[in-house]
């Protein structure tokens, strides 16, 4: 599903920084794969590179067998929308939009019906468990009920792969789990590939497989 | 498109008081132009009007003093033009001649009953007040049989009417002019309104032979013409009533001073130019002021963007193409433009109307300032387009800035 073959990448500035140090890594589809690491060894740059949304310097990376490399911008776009669902620390839902618009997002960028838009945002409300909440603005939601938005838009147009940078960063213990159970579900229940970037070790033993970072390398990837 | 349009309101609603800003630049920009181009237009409309300038059709010959020797005869003589210069004029059948007017003009004073008023008395030939745009609006025009037999009948100007009959119909009155007395037998009204001066007409021979018995000079003799398109041809009848005329009364063809010829043509031209340049110099006026509505509605939306960096930058990393994202900040700009220009266009519309209405042609050279169907075509479109101006680069801006970096603002 995801093959990075000695990829490179550096920030450039008056002293640039060699995030990526020629990493090397395969994830297969299903697969529910935690990415730990120091702050700065450079997992959240391959979260990034993973979903498009930054590009890298050398080396090859194939996403569902296609080369992500000089693609162009509507290229990228189409396939953020259709391979990769992104769930963010900061939630990143629009906040003059309620809940069931927020989740509907990507299907407005898929050209789907607003009807069938809205059917199916309800549809992810209801099993995040969001239903009577869906005319609610982010603001009037709790931390742990937006993450479950953001969870709903992620998984509301299918990706293969489903990306979360630090989703239980800004929740409680208790949301933390809720939310963990969920992506677990998800990964077992429909066999999307579930990539979670995280500090925390527990959250990191609930998966499959952990790699941990260190200086831009994989220095232990272990299931 | 309903799609786009709900994303431009939602994005509208949550961002009021920046629309009514960015807005109110616009419409007052919109509501500069209108009402300009209504006020340049009226003002158009006004002089071609008060100037007759839509019906030109007179050439006026009028005499002075020589300044070219002519003929062994010295400079600085009068000339004039007597009733046989105007009928060999007449019997040139010059093309496009249609016909000939030669005046006698008068000081009088004029009396009935308790009333006068001092005018002018004109002595003229029959079609010579229809000339001057006036029309018969009671009784007749002066006719040959009264000229054939110098009869004391003259027609009076609505306004001399007024002033001297009061509301009485005046046709069958009687007037005395320097003790001289008229039958009344047509009151003419002027074309057009605002500009009613107090005049009288009677037969050129009637008042040559009560006031210039011995010497029968002129005041001023018009050719009006017909069929003329451009204005070599003008030039060309000028040239011909010239050089047929000033050796009959004694002055050289060269001595434009001599023989005065204005031809209302050439003024109209000369006016349209002058009224065209004024149409352009609003347009400018107005256009800049909207520019400037632009300008501030371009910089208030790059704030917006540079606000809603990170929201757009959800939306891409949602699928939303860069084409998508332009789209939307355009749409959102011209639809901002489009309403709030609309008001203002409305208002100067209204402000135009009500001037048209509450002023009604009593202003000199000011008549309907209204602005045109095609005007308003043409304001649509600069709004358009000043919407495209004003979103294009925050619209560029808002995809330039990379995706990653976006999600982190």
């Amino acid at each position: 599903m995801i093959d990075f073959k000695g990829i490179h990448k550096t920030y450039p500035g008056e002293v640039p920084l060699h995030v990526l140090k020629g990493v090397d890594l395969h994830i297969d589809e299903g697969e529910l794969v935690s990415i730990m690491g120091p702050s700065g060894s450079g997992k959240s740059t391959m979260l990034n590179i993973m979903g498009i949304l930054d590009d890298y310097d050398e080396g090859e990376y194939r996403l569902a067998g296609r080369l992500v490399k000089n693609l162009n911008e509507k290229t990228e776009a189409l396939y953020r929308n259709e391979l990769i669902g992104f769930i963010f620390q900061s939630f990143n839902l629009i906040n003059f939009k309620n809940a069931m618009e927020n989740v509907a997002v990507p299907l407005y960028y898929r050209g789907v019906k607003r009807k069938e838009r809205n059917r199916l945002a309800m549809e992810y409300l209801e099993k995040v468990g969001l239903a009577e909440h869906w005319h609610h603005l982010p603001m009037q939601l709790s931390g742990g009920q937006r993450q479950r938005v953001a969870i709903a838009r992620a998984l509301i147009s299918h990706p293969k792969i489903i990306l979360a940078d630090e989703p239980t960063g800004a929740l409680d213990s208790k949301t933390t789990q809720e939310v963990m159970d969920m992506l677990r579900e998800v990964n077992r229940k429909e066999g999307q590939t579930v990539i979670i970037v995280t500090h925390e070790q527990e959250i990191a033993n609930q998966t499959d497989r952990r790699i941990f970072f260190k200086d831009g390398v994989i220095f232990k990837d272990e299931k | 498109m309903r799609d786009v349009i709900d994303e431009v309101r939602a994005s509208m609603q949550n961002n009021r008081q920046r629309i009514w800003l960015t807005g109110f630049a616009i419409g007052w920009g919109m509501f500069i132009l209108v009402t300009l181009l209504g006020s340049a237009g009226g003002i158009q409309k006004g002089v071609y009007k008060g100037g007759n300038l839509d019906m030109p059709q007179l050439i006026t010959l009028a005499t002075g003093k020589t300044s070219i020797p002519w003929n062994g005869m010295n400079t600085d003589r009068m000339v004039e033009m007597t009733l046989e210069d105007a009928n060999a004029l007449w019997n040139q059948h010059f093309d496009y001649v249609a016909n000939v007017y030669p005046t006698f003009n008068q000081a009088v004073q004029a009396v009935s009953g308790s009333e006068y008023v001092n005018t002018s008395l004109t002595g003229c030939t029959p079609s010579y007040i229809i000339a001057q745009y006036y029309k018969i609006f009671r009784g007749r025009d002066i006719n040959h049989t009264d000229i054939e037999e110098q009869r004391k009948v003259c027609v009076l100007s609505s306004r001399m009417c007024r002033e001297m009959f009061g509301d009485k119909n005046p046709v069958g009155c009687e007037v005395i002019f320097d003790g001289n007395i008229f039958l009344v037998v047509g009151e003419c009204r002027y074309l057009f309104e605002g500009y009613q001066a107090i005049s009288a007409y009677a037969p050129i021979s009637t008042v040559m032979a009560l006031y210039s018995p011995t010497k029968p000079a002129l005041s001023m003799m018009q050719v009006e013409y017909a069929g003329i398109e451009d204005l070599d041809e003008l030039h060309h009848l000028t040239s011909d009533i010239r050089n047929f005329i000033s050796p009959r009364i004694g002055c050289s063809p060269q001595d434009s001073k001599a023989l005065v010829i204005r031809n209302d043509f050439e003024t109209v031209i000369n006016m349209t130019k002058v009224l065209s340049y004024l149409g352009i110099f609003v347009w400018i006026i107005g256009i800049a002021t909207l520019l400037a509505g632009v300008v501030g509605v371009s910089n208030i939306m790059l704030i917006t963007v540079r606000e809603r960096t990170r929201e757009l930058g959800v939306r891409r990393a949602m699928g939303a193409s860069s084409g998508s994202i332009i789209r939307l900040v355009l749409i959102e700009a011209v639809i901002i433009t489009m309403i709030f220009g609309y008001a203002g266009m409305m208002l100067g519309i209204g402000l135009t109307q009500l001037l048209s209405a509450v002023l009604g042609g009593s202003v000199p050279y000011f008549t309907d300032p209204t602005v045109e169907f095609g005007m308003v075509v043409g304001c649509n479109l600069i709004m358009i387009l000043a919407g495209i101006a004003a979103g294009y680069v925050p619209a560029k801006r808002a995809v330039t800035i990379k995706l990653v970096d976006a999600l982190t603002s």
